[in-house]
Parts: C-alpha cells; structure tokens; sequence
C-alpha cells in the first residue's frame, strides 16, 4: 500500500533558481498556453508547483508563504481580487508541506492521490472565498472539479518526476 | 505568547499570512453599496461596541432624564396642585363675589324699583352671640339715618326691623325670631293675621280663625297694620295649616333666606315712604318676584 504512514525526515532542497523558474514556467504557461490550448484551462499548474515544493520542503511556512506568492501572483495576473488564489495556495501549500511530514510522498501514487485531493480542497476554499466575500457562486465540486482534479493529479504526478531531478537531499 | 507563537511558529504564519490577505481581500471587496468589505467589517466589529456604549450612555441618559422627569414632575404636580387650589379658591372667591353681585343687582333694582324710598343698602357682618336670639349686625348704624323700627329687607322679602341702631352698626331682629311680630295677610283670601317667629326656621301666622280656610302654599303678605312694616311686602308661603282651639296653626316658610343673609337694605324712613312712591304699585310684583 502506497498511502502508509510513514513518517519521512528527508528533506529536500532546491536552488532557488529552479524554485523562482519553476514557479515563473508555471505562471507563464498558466498564463499562455490557455490561449492556444481551451483543454488547458483545466491545469493549474501553478498549484501543482507549491504542492510539490511543499511536498518536497516539508517545511509548512516555507510551503504556505511560496503558496501565498504564487497565488497572490495568480491573482494579479488575473482578474481576480488579490487574495483569493493567495488564501487557497496558503493553505494548500501549509497543507502539502504539513501532511508531507507523515505521509510518503515520494511516490507516485500518493502524489496521484494527494494531487486529487489538493485540487479539490483548492476549489472548495476558492469557491468559499468567492462565495462569502465576493458574493459569487463559486463551484464547489462538480464534473468539471472532478476533471481538472483527474488532469492535475496527472500533470502532477509527471511534472514531479522531472522535478525531482533538481532537488537535493539534505 | 512568545513562547506559544514560537512552538506553533508554523501554524501562527498560515493565521497571519490567511489574515493578511482576507484584510487585503476585503479592502479590494466593495459590498452592493460600493463600500469597500474592509469597512464593512470594521463597522460590524466596532459598531456593537458602539451600540453596547450608546446603550449604556442612552440607558444612563435615559434613567437621569427620566429622574429628572420625574423631579420636574413632582415639582410641577405640586406646582400644578398650587394653582389647582389658588384656582379653586379663586373660583369660590369668584362664585361668591358673582352671587354678591347678583344679591347687589337684586338690591339695585328693587331699589330703582322705590327710586324715591330712603332704602339703604347694608351688610350683614354679624350675627347673633346667642342662640336664643335670632338677630344680625348690619353696617349701618344711626350715622346713616339708621333708627330702631326700620324695615330690613330683601329682594326675596323681609328680613326683619332694626331695633337698634349704633354708630356705623345696626342690630336687626329677624323675622323668625321669637320676639318678632309682624302684620299679616293672606294674600289670597285677604285674612289678617300677625307672623311671628318661632326660633326655628319656620315662622308661625297666628289669628286666623279655624273657619275661615287657608291653602297651604298661598302668599302672605304684610298688611302694613303694625305700623312698622309697608303693606304689601312678601313675608313668606305657608307650609302647614292646622286646625287649632280656636285659631288655626299656620306654619310660614319666610321668603328671605334668612340663614344666608349677606346684603339687604333698610327703609330709613316711615313705612309711607316705601308705599306712597309712584311705583308703590310695582313694587310687592317686583318683591314678589
């Protein structure tokens, strides 16, 4: 069984190059790709990007404030309030790093689990944000969740594997 | 809390980092009023606050309010009740002055009613020390032509005569007393009699024969035959007839109001003077009335 616990005190590493290109790629492509790709729309790889080095990092306040740059980032890219990606890529980041501490999450399976998972917890704080303080119906859960759930984990479970060859063990 | 935000360092920086962002997410927010959210909440944090002051300070402000209310109302009530009483008393005042004055135009027109009669206007300041006589002071005396015999009367009827008279004060001996005698008719049936008084409040006509009937409620009249009172003026009605040994016994309710006697006037002259006036005819209907 891949989802054990498993308490894991390996942390890893990363130059921050690698940190500040993988969330700028991110970004960008979150940005772009859109464009010429509708499918696309589905990623958020920018959420992919702090629930790997949360995972990765297992260090909560590292991983929610990279959650809160990139989502702040998000919103200002978009146009969205700031703060509403921000909020949820905190709490997802402080999350990632905080379960990654007792869950393997070296593997690829409980990526492909815990990937699904984020994606939805994502949606469900972005819809309660949007729901309470913005006063928008925010989707909650749904097909299209479940898709981009389903996409994510995925991408996720890809993306990590040729992210793993930057990191460095401690 | 150093050592509490030290050991959930982590936890301590999402809740500062989450609160962060929602203040800056509500700052960004403007509600359905165009009211940034930010401010929004800052109402809806200070305003109970505010509200649980204003209550407080209203509550205090009432309660003083409402003391000082019910001061000023006590002090008006009092107030008021003063001027309840000062208005009451006034208007006993003014009831009594009104009915004096009402006693005065009665006085005036019998008196414009005898316009050559010596008929002198007087009030009644005193009355009788003893029960056993039935008399009052009059403030008029013998400076003002006042002499003992002088008819006392009212509007209403006679009052009595004077049987002495004082410088600036009359005594008058009313009709009821028992030492009082007045001549009599009925005026109905011209039966002569004489009214004399019983102490009481009712006066008694004597001589008057058991043959000769008298109605009860008939007038009687003075007959002007004792030579102290005009012929003609109202002495009172009688009340009760019953037949006697050889007189009947008539019960006369006077026509004065002698028990609240206030102002009256006095002939102060002979009986001829009231009677032997042009209007001498007029005058029992205007005494009558």
């Amino acid at each position: 069984m891949a989802l054990t616990y498993q308490p894991r005190t390996e942390v890893y590493r990363f130059h921050p190059a690698v940190v500040l290109g993988a969330v700028l790629a991110a970004i960008f492509l979150q940005v772009f790709l859109p464009i010429y790709l509708t499918l696309l729309t589905l990623f958020d790889l920018p959420l992919l990007v702090v629930i790997y080095f949360g995972f990765s990092r297992r260090n909560p306040s590292s991983g929610l404030l990279l959650g809160l740059a990139v989502g702040m980032a998000q919103d200002l890219l978009s146009n969205n309030p700031v703060g509403l990606f921000g909020m949820a890529k905190t709490l997802v980041g402080f999350a990632a790093s905080s379960l990654s501490a007792r869950l393997d999450t070296d593997r690829p399976v409980p990526r492909l689990l815990l990937l699904f998972v984020f994606v939805h917890v994502h949606q469900v704080i972005v819809a309660s944000i949007q729901g309470l303080l913005l006063g928008e119906a925010g989707e909650f859960l749904g097909l299209r969740v479940l898709e981009a759930a389903l996409v994510n984990a995925l991408a996720g479970v890809l993306g990590f594997h040729v992210l793993d060859r930057f990191r460095k063990s401690t | 809390m150093r050592a509490f935000l030290e050991r959930h360092r982590h936890l301590s920086l999402l809740v500062a980092m989450l609160l962060a962002q929602l203040f800056f997410l509500a700052y960004q927010i403007k509600g359905a009023k165009d009211v940034r959210l930010i401010r929004l909440w800052a109402v809806a944090v200070i305003s109970p606050f505010e509200k649980a002051v204003d209550a407080v300070v209203d509550g205090l402000g009432s309660l003083v309010e409402n003391y000082v209310a019910l001061y000023g109302a006590r002090q008006e009530s009092q107030r008021l009740r003063a001027e309840l009483d000062l208005a009451r008393l006034r208007l006993q005042e003014l009831e009594a002055r009104a009915a004096e004055a009402e006693q005065l135009a009665a006085l005036l027109e019998l008196k414009h009613a005898y316009p050559r009669a010596p008929l002198r206007a007087a009030e009644v300041i005193g009355s009788s020390p003893a029960a056993t006589t039935l008399t009052v002071l009059i403030n008029r005396g013998s400076e003002e032509g006042l002499a003992p015999n002088m008819v006392v009367l009212t509007p209403d009827g006679v009052v009595g005569k004077v049987i002495a008279a004082f410088p600036g004060v009359s005594r008058v001996l009313l009709l009821s007393d028992p030492k009082s005698g007045v001549g009599a008719l009925v005026a109905d049936s011209r039966q002569l009699g004489v009214v004399k008084g019983t102490g009481g409040s009712l006066c008694r006509l004597e001589y008057i024969r058991n043959e000769e009937p008298v109605a009860v409620g008939a007038e009687v009249l003075t007959s002007g035959q004792d030579q102290v009172f005009p012929k003609g003026l109202p002495l009172g009605r009688v009340t009760a007839v019953r037949p006697g040994e050889f007189f009947q016994e008539i019960m006369v309710q006077p026509a004065a109001r002698l028990t609240r006697l206030e102002h009256v006037l006095v002939l102060a002259g002979p009986p001829e003077s009231l009677t032997a006036t042009a209007q001498a005819s007029d005058s029992s209907k205007q005494l009558a009335r």
